[in-house]
């Protein structure tokens, strides 16, 4: 890729249309542009039920929503978008997940370099860099500052996401446990049974088996979470299980998800959204890998930080013809109980 | 179609009422899209919000104002607050007032594509989300009335309870400032208040237990719990009444009379082991603070008005045996009436009585 010169005071917008966890993985980014150009107007464009991840981050100047399901769902709509992006006069657009959508908007608005992956009409572009996160060699974070080669931001030796705790979402969320009649001044242990798609999910039956072997263990408090469409998953874990979990399901907020993992002693989850919520706010967390396909195994997606462990089946014994896409009901509780027993024993 | 970013409530009555809102506010957070929560108040109940981390912006329309000033200057304040409002194009009203007007301006003046509101004895011609109330607010509470109007207008209202926040920053000084009043009492008191139901106005009597009785409740309630004090607490217009019962007490009182913000007031309900008082905004308050208590209902049924949610800690007390009671229906009740046995009949011993489960949970602790 061509290196990039910019205005003194350039006007950056990065889009990440994506899941939760993915934009979380973006936020050492906006750090990295800040640091190079103190002075720029930095932007981000992203879902606008994702809005509270980045609401408040003291990298950005400004976010910008995207309703894929509803304003912004018709081409009209998406037309519309795009001259509200232009009236914005953009030096540069970075798109750190290539979609349609997104290299559309930003060639329509005519924002004058545009670096992107190659992929989903990578001729919007105007710096391709090859798509090669599907190889899974490093972490997803890392990844993406090969995208800020072209402006000559190489990546720093410790990469950090950042998550806004606001005092609002901190004060709602303080109610909640009040209300719920929480006990304070306990551990808690946070429980995340559900995930984006079925072959990432644990079974339910295992989470409470773990649930079991922590309350045993400890005097804490264990929860568990998970969105509104996650009830069913987090509900059967509680059924299944014979000590007492606190049902969050869908009571949460991501604000205020946050705000309780900055509290909590440890999170326990399936790769997803929370995990890397949780290293955001420096939660120690285990994250349960089924998949190990370069592009979705734990190379790309695990936690950021040091206080993660992650567990994953070891499947360099199988042969590459036999192997499964998930080995996710084959992790054991043994397995996720030791990782979690080694993050809980250390000092904090 | 499009998604609700920005929502507009309506609600123009007492603090109790406005309490009831909160679990919709909480609600409204959860929805992913949502972005701008904000309200239009009466007069005096903006203090019951306004630290409320759910709200965005509150707005006044403060009827008592309008009546004092010229019709010139009402014209222009009441067209700066629709010009703001007009700015912030909402998606969705929420009317919680149970008048036809609120949603007329909403959608001719405002422009709001969606419009919630009760359909009351054709007072919903100009909302077109109606939640039917052929009997004004019957057989549930009034709160899961507020909760369904919010649940037709697509937002799941899953916690219901009453919520009240604190100034954040003054929280410790208004502590300090309270324990050093109270300091003749002691740590050990109860928070009585016989006052209430001003939003009635003439009519507030309708919702007093006599204070003769209230003395002697306190008296047994002492020798039962052994607090060491009572503060008594009501509204500048109520000190007299707050006096008369300061006066017939036989342990150590306090009388704060029109003299606490609303989080004074409230900061004092959270030191208190007990709040007893009659049906209004108190009772509700004490109830957010889940401050265990038992209020008194004369006319108004608790199961409409009554302390919520429903708990063993917040009891509703009443005359069990009256036919005519009751007599509240369809936002009337029988105001010529001259006995008000329902209140005036319901002995100390008898309410002594019916607070049996609550100082059994008390002692419980």
């Amino acid at each position: 890729m061509k290196n990039i010169t910019l205005p003194d005071s350039p006007r950056i917008l990065v889009t990440r249309t994506d899941r939760i966890g993915d934009l979380v993985l973006t936020t050492p980014v906006f750090k990295a542009l800040r640091d190079q150009f103190p002075k720029a107007w930095i932007a981000a464009l992203v879902f606008i039920e994702h809005r509270e991840v980045v609401e408040g981050n003291p990298f950005l100047d400004e976010v910008i929503l995207y309703d894929k399901q509803g304003l912004e769902k018709s081409i009209w709509g998406q037309l519309g978008f795009a001259r509200r992006i232009r009236k914005k006069k953009f030096d540069l657009v970075i798109h750190c997940h290539g979609t349609n959508r997104m290299h559309l908007v930003a060639w329509l608005a005519g924002i004058p370099a545009r670096i992107g992956y190659d992929r989903r009409a990578p001729w919007a572009l105007t710096h391709v860099k090859e798509y090669d996160k599907k190889f899974g060699e490093k972490q997803e974070a890392e990844y993406l500052f090969d995208l800020l080669a072209p402006l000559g931001i190489t990546r720093s030796e410790v990469l950090e996401s950042f998550f806004p705790v606001t005092d609002r979402a901190k004060r709602s969320f303080d109610h909640l446990m009040f209300h719920l009649k929480i006990p304070q001044g306990k551990p808690w242990v946070i429980l995340s049974p559900s995930a984006s798609d079925v072959t990432k999910m644990w079974p339910a039956g295992k989470f409470s088996e773990l649930a079991t072997r922590i309350h045993h263990d400890m005097d804490g408090v264990i929860m568990a979470i998970g969105s509104a469409k996650d009830r069913a998953v987090v509900e059967s874990v509680r059924e299944k299980s014979n000590v007492p979990i606190m049902d969050l399901g869908g009571r949460l907020t991501l604000g205020m998800l946050a705000a309780l993992l900055e509290k909590s002693a440890i999170l326990v989850s399936n790769d997803s959204g929370p995990v890397h919520i949780a290293s955001a706010v420096g939660c120690p967390v285990v994250s349960i890998f089924g998949r190990y396909e370069p592009g979705l195994g734990p190379n790309r997606w695990r936690p950021l930080g040091r206080n993660c462990r992650v567990v994953a089946k070891d499947i360099s014994e199988v042969p590459c013809s036999e192997r499964k896409f998930t080995y996710i009901d084959e992790i054991t509780v043994d397995a996720v109980y030791a990782a979690a027993r080694d993050l809980l024993a250390r000092p904090v | 179609m499009k998604n609700i970013r920005s929502v507009l409530i309506v609600h123009p009555y007492g603090i109790g009422d406005l309490l009831f809102v909160t679990p919709v506010l909480r609600a409204l957070r959860l929805l992913p899209t949502v972005g701008t929560v904000d309200l239009l108040l009466g007069s005096r109940t903006r203090e019951v919000v306004e630290h409320n981390p759910h709200v965005d912006e509150i707005f006044v329309l403060d009827k008592d104002k309008l009546r004092r000033q010229t019709r010139f200057e009402n014209f222009r304040e009441l067209l700066d607050l629709g010009l703001k409002l007009r700015a912030r194009r909402y998606d969705l009203l929420l009317d919680f007032s149970l008048r036809p007007e609120n949603a007329f301006w909403a959608f001719f003046f405002l422009g709001i594509p969606k419009r919630a509101g009760f359909a009351y004895k054709r007072r919903g011609i100009f909302h077109n989300i109606r939640y039917p109330l052929p009997e004004g607010y019957s057989r549930q509470h009034a709160a899961d009335f507020y909760a369904g109007l919010a649940e037709l207008a697509g937002i799941p209202v899953r916690d219901r309870f009453l919520e009240y926040y604190f100034p954040p920053r003054e929280k410790r000084e208004i502590e300090i400032k309270i324990k050093d009043r109270l300091a003749g009492i002691g740590k050990n008191f109860i928070t009585v208040s016989p006052g209430g139901g001003d939003s009635w106005g003439r009519e507030a009597v309708f919702k007093r237990w006599p204070v003769k009785y209230f003395a002697e409740l306190i008296g047994r309630l002492q020798t039962k719990l052994g607090f060491k004090g009572v503060c008594i607490i009501g509204a500048r217009s109520e000190v007299e009444l707050c006096q008369e019962l300061k006066d017939s007490l036989r342990i150590p009182s306090f009388m704060l009379a029109g003299e606490t913000s609303l989080a004074e007031t409230a900061a004092i309900l959270e030191m208190s082991s007990l709040f007893i008082g009659n049906d209004g905004g108190l009772v509700h308050l004490a109830r957010a603070l889940e401050v265990p208590l038992a209020a008194f209902y004369g006319p108004v049924p608790p199961e409409i008005y009554g302390p919520y949610p429903g708990s063993e800690n917040a009891i509703a007390l009443f005359k069990r045996d009256l036919a005519c009671r009751p007599c509240y229906h369809k936002f009337r009740f029988k105001n010529d009436c001259s006995t008000i046995a329902c209140l005036k009949t319901l002995a100390p011993e008898e309410a002594f009585k019916q607070m049996e489960p609550l100082l059994q949970t008390m002692s419980r602790g």
